[in-house]
């Protein structure tokens, strides 16, 4: 089917505009492409030189209204193209409701945080296999309502990263320092890939993720849920158990997020840290001892830390919490000053969360 | 004619022997020799690079490389590629040699200084293989800040190296421009200049005025990371994106510094090879000039999704599909060129119309990049890649080949086999095909460029790619093994084997050292064939 459709589904309002241009410039060209290689294939059949043939070809210069004509038939298709490029990208740039709904992208190596205003909170984290990427490794990063425009504000904290959407024709770069801004409106519930597009390093090709869209009830539903229950919940859960939540009747959603409080009350500190390190920290910090970006957790609390200035220093809860806060304090032996930091992205009580999850990997 | 019959037993620019005869050399035609067999070395390298990660490519997952590798060869592919065979290749290598002698001269204006050329070449080629020793780069050949920013010494050493092979560029650039304008041959007017000369010419003022701001870029870029200065880094106060502006000022030119000498090859080949006067010549030695002027103003077309202003999108949208009228123009020209000539399928001749079909490909797929609304979808996604390969290898690289055994003959006074270049040309044919076009598909589908990884149903285009790529590899490997066992065991060539009307073809094969005995007087056109 998409042999013929080439393009992917238009899952946004403007990629009808985008296609518009796309297949426009596609027919102009393919005329083009056409009238060149006949007229190749026609002139090396019939003009070819028999063996043995010394003569030369006709003495054609030049022929002025043939160039002028050729000059400007192109010319003016270029303006048509142009204007249909213009015009998509119009639509892209401009939305003709504005949206109601804004939505923050922070990007990272490598991953994306999605922030609402409400404080609704997701988090994507690097998938680092060596099987390929597969469907379910395309986490959702934001929810947003089928049929209504949204605003994405871009930015990110270390290097340039591009949100990419296929389906919806949209795509803009986030830059670190500053914030850039698409919008789209998901014509249908659905979930829709989203990919890294500008080269960010080496996991690059490994930070998916995905756009779903929901219908108008089950948004409404997700709007309602207080920002803390969400991200402790479901914003660590699996697509297919949050559809199923979402969509529970108002009796039994009541009843999931009472029982949801008393889980999370019966979690330990070190379990609730293990789930935000699953999110945050493992892209680059190991839990097993296997070599990364940064030093492995294994065996890291209470231990002697040489420190890349030649000072030693133990790994005890302050150390950790300034490392978490202001990263290039101490920096270890062998390691870069790359890490971001992580001041008020965190909560005080997380951050003891995850150093309580450390002491537990010995 | 006449300078034929006035040399009787010539000497030939190879008869001096040993190696400091060539280290030395102040000969333009061993200079550019040396360039191009520099380059040729530096074709399979960048070329293995390409074989390696594409078999990475074959299936998803991680067959055999660590993301990390991937991303250095990638790297390493693309700044070899551009910086060491694509940019000097068909310049400082072939027109090198044959710039003074179509142009009637015994050299460049500044034979030394074509020499330092060289030499600064080849330094800036070993600082780009010692920054290797400093932990290889994995920027891209585009070095986007703020990811180049904070590297150290690696990035530091790369950008002196592209630093030093700009300052080779912008001296060959130079040398060119004068020696056309002051050592024409007498009544070799503008209007009788072969436009592969023309071609050259436009390539230089390109060369001459784009690569300065790459240097100064590079600079920058080097300082930000050795001394810590934030230009381009915003923790530090810098801008990224400025960044992209002063790269895509040169490195938009560069694209046209790359195919403008191409172009100068497929005028020569596309007439030379029917027997037939080019078409509309002074529409085709106007088109390189303009294409050249263009270039300069269509840069932020590489950044319509990096937060430019609106206006700023439009302008250079706009101005970008003024490139494009120009560059209509030629193919229109050569097309016509073939019309009622007398067209014989040399290998040369294969390569041009194989350029004529690519590089028409390569043009109008540029059109979607340089349109608003499309470029929103497929920038940086394979189809750019697609695109600017068809460009660069489609169409540069195959005019190299039908340059190389146009002028073969000529060079080294050998015949090359000429069934078996064929052979290499349909590998390169197929391969570059099997290899690019479905990358166009990939793009369009989403598949985002530089990846080391991608979903399992970009699968079977992944793979096409890389089994044509090894097309590709057979087909370069046969084509400069036709090459070099012409040189060591040709056939003797005959002076002029195609008919060829510009003045190489009036000097014995291989040339004599000082080109001409008696600086020729030119009375006719390049392209006036006579019937003999």
């Amino acid at each position: 089917m998409w042999i013929i459709t080439l393009l992917p589904e238009r899952a946004s309002t403007y990629a009808v505009n985008t296609d518009t241009a796309f297949w426009i410039t596609f027919w102009l060209s393919f005329v083009f492409f056409a009238i060149i290689n006949i007229a190749l294939l026609v002139f090396i059949i019939k003009y070819r030189r028999s063996p043995g043939d010394e003569g030369v070809g006709a003495p054609i210069s030049h022929n002025t209204t043939l160039e002028i004509v050729w000059t400007v038939i192109p010319t003016i298709l270029l303006f048509v193209i142009f204007w249909f490029g213009y015009k998509a990208y119009a639509k892209v740039k401009w939305p003709e409701n504005q949206p109601s709904l804004e939505i923050r992208i922070t990007a990272r190596q490598w991953g994306w945080t999605a922030e609402y205003p409400d404080g609704k909170k997701i988090i994507t984290g690097t998938i680092k296999d060596d099987k390929g990427i597969t469907p379910k490794d395309f986490q959702p990063v934001i929810f947003v309502p089928a049929g209504e425009p949204v605003r994405l504000i871009l930015t990110s904290q270390d290097v340039i990263h591009s949100f990419y959407v296929p389906e919806f024709r949209a795509k803009y770069d986030a830059i670190p320092g500053r914030f850039t801004k698409i919008w789209f409106e998901a014509k249908k519930p659905g979930e829709y890939e989203v990919f890294c597009t500008e080269y960010c390093g080496a996991w690059h090709s490994r930070m998916p993720a995905k756009v779903v869209a929901l219908p108008p009830k089950l948004f409404e539903r997700f709007k309602s849920i207080p920002a803390d229950r969400f991200n402790n919940t479901l914003a660590n859960m699996p697509l297919d158990s949050v559809y199923a939540i979402l969509s529970l009747s108002d009796e039994e959603f009541n009843e999931w997020s009472g029982a949801q409080e008393k889980l999370l009350a019966s979690l330990s500190p070190a379990e609730r840290g293990k789930i935000i390190s699953q999110k945050l920290c493992v892209s680059c910090h190991s839990f097993d001892g296997s070599p990364g970006i940064g030093p492995t957790w294994k065996g890291l609390f209470g231990r002697d830390v040489e420190l890349s200035d030649g000072k030693r220093v133990v790994a005890d809860e302050n150390y950790i919490r300034e490392s978490i806060l202001e990263p290039k304090a101490k920096i270890v032996k062998g390691y870069q000053a790359v890490m971001p930091s992580f001041q008020g992205q965190l909560t005080e009580e997380q951050i003891s969360d995850i150093v309580e999850f450390i002491k537990t990997l010995k | 004619m006449e300078v034929r019959e006035a040399v009787e037993r010539h000497n030939s620019y190879l008869d001096a022997k040993g190696l400091k005869s060539w280290l030395f050399t102040l000969d333009h035609k061993r200079i550019g020799l040396m360039y191009m067999f520099t380059s040729l070395i530096f074709l399979l390298v960048g070329g293995l690079f390409a074989i390696i990660f594409r078999t990475e490519l074959l299936f998803p997952g991680k067959q055999f490389l660590s993301p990390e590798a991937h991303n250095i060869l990638f790297t390493l592919h693309g700044a070899i590629l551009i910086f060491l065979v694509i940019i000097p290749i068909i310049p400082s290598g072939l027109g090198n040699f044959f710039l003074p002698i179509m142009i009637g001269a015994r050299d460049v204006a500044f034979p030394r200084i074509n020499l330092l050329s060289y030499w600064i070449f080849v330094l800036g080629a070993l600082m780009l293989l010692a920054s290797l020793l400093f932990g290889p780069i994995d920027t891209g050949w585009t070095f986007y800040t703020p990811y180049s920013a904070n590297k150290g010494l690696n990035v530091f050493i790369v950008s002196l190296a592209i630093f030093t092979l700009g300052m080779s560029s912008i001296l060959t650039g130079m040398n060119f421009i004068v020696t056309i304008h002051k050592l024409r041959a007498p009544g070799l007017t503008w209007g009788k200049l072969p436009l592969f000369v023309w071609a050259l010419y436009a390539t230089s003022l390109v060369q001459l005025l784009a690569t300065p701001v790459l240097g100064i870029t590079l600079l920058l870029l080097g300082m930000e990371n050795i001394l810590g200065i934030g230009f381009f880094n915003p923790a530090k106060g810098g801008d990224p994106v400025l960044f992209q502006h002063l790269f895509w000022f040169y490195s938009h030119p560069a694209v046209y510094i790359m195919i403008l000498p191409a172009f100068g090859v497929i005028s020569e080949l596309v007439s030379v090879h029917s027997r037939k006067p080019i078409f509309g010549y002074w529409f085709i030695a106007a088109s390189s000039l303009a294409i050249a002027f263009i270039g300069f103003l269509v840069w932020g077309h590489h950044m319509f999704v990096a937060g430019m202003s609106p206006v700023a999108d439009i302008i250079f949208s706009f101005l970008t599909y003024f490139v494009a009228v120009p560059t209509a123009v030629k193919i229109f020209n050569w097309t016509a060129t073939l019309y009622k000539g007398k067209i014989s399928f040399t290998t040369p001749m294969l390569y041009a119309l194989g350029f004529i079909s690519l590089f028409l490909i390569g043009g109008l797929t540029g059109l979607f990049l340089a349109n608003l609304g499309t470029d929103i979808h497929l920038h940086d996604t394979y189809f750019v890649v697609g695109h600017f390969h068809y460009v660069m290898v489609g169409a540069a690289v195959f005019a190299f080949f039908g340059a190389l055994f146009h002028w073969t003959p000529k060079m080294f006074g050998k015949m090359y086999n000429e069934k078996w270049a064929k052979v290499g040309w349909l590998l390169n044919f197929i391969g570059f095909n099997l290899t690019f076009f479905p990358q166009f598909i990939l793009g369009i589908r989403g598949m985002p460029r530089r990846y080391w990884d991608y979903p399992v149903e970009f699968q079977p285009l992944h793979f096409t790619s890389t089994i044509g790529s090894y097309f590709i590899a057979a087909g370069i490997l046969i084509s400069l093994g036709v090459f070099l066992f012409a040189i060591w065991k040709g056939k003797k060539a005959p002076d002029n084997p195609w008919g060829g009307k510009s003045l190489e073809w009036t000097i014995p094969s291989p040339p004599p050292t000082e080109n001409f005995e008696k600086i020729p007087v030119v009375k006719e056109g390049p392209y006036d064939f006579v019937k003999h």
